[in-house]
């Protein structure tokens, strides 16, 4: 019953085997199932992650059946689907967003703050702003985003993942990292990287 | 100093357990895949959207958003330039209003055939369907704490390959006592949104994502793969299973009452693609089998036209749609389960100052289409809409020695940059060539010159424009 297909297995190999046998489809959790959490915890409010991560999966055993065996690694597949339940999560999301949003700025250290308090508000005003700045994204954006910086595709898997073109992709992201850098610089001046620009046009944007 | 992506993934790693357990997850797995070893044939729609159960009606709990999760697009103050040219609609039966004694079948059939005819816009390659509506929508903010109406104009400019940009315009928020503007000021919202207008294009494909909203950045939605029969159509409007995700993703997480309807409605709003008189005689027809669908009699519309009303079912708070009944045209939709028209441009409402906003819904209450869809030449599209130029470096030539002698080329095109940004093709290859990315504020012959020049450089492997 189950884990009859060897490590060497591909994606693709696990999931026909679980035609035949269900169970098998545990192996692809049990090699995704990190990186999903990962992705779907820096997107969805803590205690919808759980269920996110399960129904994502549970989406993908239904879905199985239909998987392109071509593709031996399985975790675009994977991770669009999880993009297509946070959707379904995404008011969930927002409001996570919110609360964050809510809750007042850490005050502005005044004195004799230890290096080290001052280090770990600084840090939490900073993640304070980066989520700012994402809530503010649109949707598409924040998906190419979060999937190539939390989920570590590259622009092909992303491409897979969302159904999109290769093009769209590179659209929606230089457009996305445009926007969260303007954002960035609204909300806090952050430092961003001079090397994103090309060096010596960049002082001749508006 | 780093980069977005490098500092998200910082981000991510600051505020996500990075040893999460998995294991209860994995339980729940392995006992749905128990349960649920039987389903064969998995629904599409639970593919598209998962499978928790929807709630049986919209609460203003279960549609909150946020204001700020809004998108404050690059704003562009759009003007149309020149004068679309109308589509012509010639009717072919009979025209006028239904007799009252009519059953709503009859009606809509009735409507069908004056539609059979119609000239349908086509558009062809540098052309753009044109659209606009006038809407209305009720804002609420933090469940109750503030209300405002707020009309907004939506103008959509769409090609053949479907990429779309819109733009909406909002005009001052209105109030329902001078108390009510208190509240919506007292929570730092602007009554004017800063800037007034909000663009945003998309790109089209197969593959493109769903809107945020029917009347937000909208894609085209091509209606060429529906089917030509009337039950076929009204069903798959009904399930949901039309396989345009633009339509079966749209109400999946309200379970609206009868979403055929509301489907059928957005079909009538546009803007399509692959449309012909057929479809349309053929939509009318699907309307009238789908379940609960009631004759309203004359209407009159938030302008004063007039025309002939059908709701998606008895009783008050169905979704209403008024067409006129010579042409078949849609003059006004009501009611329709849209909480997301505000998205694009909600943003522009939060003030400087503190902020008290929590969450917020909005609901679209009527809206208008002003005048019929138009088709116009690319060059007649407004100045601003963003044009992306992508230039990969040919093989052998480095992101460091590409730098300089593509800096030179561009150089003379700067002043019509909104945006430069580059990298390195493969991160992890010091020797890896670059991708170059150039933002134009709108399209025009500089683009084509500034992408001749770019091929004509010896340069790049590839250019191309998105």
């Amino acid at each position: 019953m189950g884990d009859v297909v060897g490590e060497s297995a591909t994606d693709a190999d696990l999931i026909v085997a679980s035609l035949d046998d269900p169970q098998e489809f545990g192996g692809l959790f049990d090699r995704h199932g990190r990186a999903v959490h990962r992705y779907v915890a820096s997107r969805a409010r803590r205690a919808d992650v759980d269920d996110v991560v399960s129904e994502t999966f549970v989406t993908a055993f239904r879905a199985r059946s239909r998987y392109d065996r071509t593709y031996g690694d399985a975790r675009p597949w994977l991770f669009g689907i999880a993009t297509n339940v946070l959707r379904h999560h995404h008011r969930s999301e927002h409001r996570r967003l919110a609360r964050l949003r809510a809750v007042p700025r850490a005050p502005e250290p005044v004195v004799d703050l230890s290096e080290g308090v001052a280090a770990a508000v600084d840090a939490a005003s900073e993640s304070d702003r980066i989520d700012r700045a994402l809530d503010r994204l649109d949707d598409r954006h924040r998906d190419v985003l979060l999937l190539a910086a939390s989920a570590d595709l590259t622009y092909e898997e992303i491409a897979r993942a969302l159904g999109v073109p290769v093009g769209t992709v590179r659209s929606r992201l230089a457009r996305g990292r445009s926007r969260l850098r303007e954002l960035l610089v609204a909300g806090g001046q952050h430092e961003m990287d001079a090397s994103t620009v090309t060096p010596s046009c960049e002082g001749s944007l508006e | 100093m780093i980069d977005e992506l490098e500092l998200l993934r910082r981000h991510v790693d600051a505020t996500v357990d990075p040893d999460p357990d998995l294991e209860p997850i994995r339980r729940r797995l392995m006992a749905s895949i128990e349960e649920g070893g039987a389903v064969q044939s998995p629904d599409r729609r639970h593919l598209a959207r998962g499978s928790r159960a929807r709630p049986a009606r919209r609460t203003a709990a279960s549609v909150v958003g946020l204001v700020a999760a809004a998108v404050a697009a690059a704003v562009v103050a759009f003007l149309v330039i020149g004068s679309p040219t109308p589509v012509h609609r010639a009717p072919r039966a009979a025209s006028g209003p239904f007799p009252s004694h009519l059953s709503v079948g009859r009606q809509l059939r009735l409507l069908a055939d004056r539609v059979a005819d119609r000239p349908t816009p086509h558009l062809g390659a540098g052309q753009a369907l044109y659209t606009r509506s006038d809407l209305s929508v009720l804002a609420d903010v933090n469940n109750g704490t503030a209300q405002a109406t707020v009309g907004l104009s939506v103008q959509k400019w769409s090609t053949a390959t479907g990429q779309t940009c819109t733009t909406l315009t909002a005009r001052p928020a209105q109030f329902a006592s001078p108390s009510g503007q208190a509240a919506w000021v007292g929570l730092g919202l602007r009554i004017i949104p800063q800037p007034a207008a909000a663009s945003q294009c998309l790109e089209g494909g197969a593959g493109a994502m769903p809107p945020d909203a029917i009347t937000g950045a909208g894609q085209l939605i091509d209606v060429s793969s529906l089917p030509s029969d009337p039950a076929t159509l009204a069903r798959e409007l009904q399930s949901g299973t039309t396989g345009i995700p633009v339509l079966d993703q749209l109400l999946a997480d309200l379970a609206a009452p009868n979403p055929g309807f509301q489907r059928a409605a957005m079909l009538l709003i546009g803007p399509t693609t692959g449309d012909t008189p057929q479809f349309e005689s053929t939509l009318y027809q699907a309307i009238a089998l789908l379940p609960g669908v009631t004759a309203l009699g004359p209407m009159t519309t938030h302008d004063g036209a007039s025309g002939q009303g059908f709701a998606s079912g008895p009783g008050s708070g169905q979704s209403t749609i008024v067409v006129d009944p010579t042409s078949g045209q849609l003059l006004e939709v009501r009611g329709l389960d849209d909480s997301d028209s505000l998205t694009s441009i909600a943003g522009n409402y939060l003030g400087g100052g503190a902020l008290q906003v929590n969450e917020y819904s909005d609901q679209l209450q009527w809206l208008d289409p002003v005048g019929a869809p138009s088709v116009i030449g690319l060059s007649k599209l407004p100045a601003g809409l963003p044009v992306y130029v992508f230039a990969t470096t040919r093989p052998g030539l480095t992101y460091d020695q590409a730098l300089l002698p593509v800096h030179r080329v561009a150089q003379p095109y700067v002043s019509s940059f909104t945006s430069i940004s580059s990298e390195i093709t493969v991160q992890s290859d010091p020797n890896g060539g670059g991708t170059f990315q150039w933002s134009f504020a709108g399209p025009g012959p500089i683009v084509d010159q500034f992408m001749r020049t770019l091929r004509a450089s010896g340069l790049f492997a590839s250019v191309s424009e998105i």
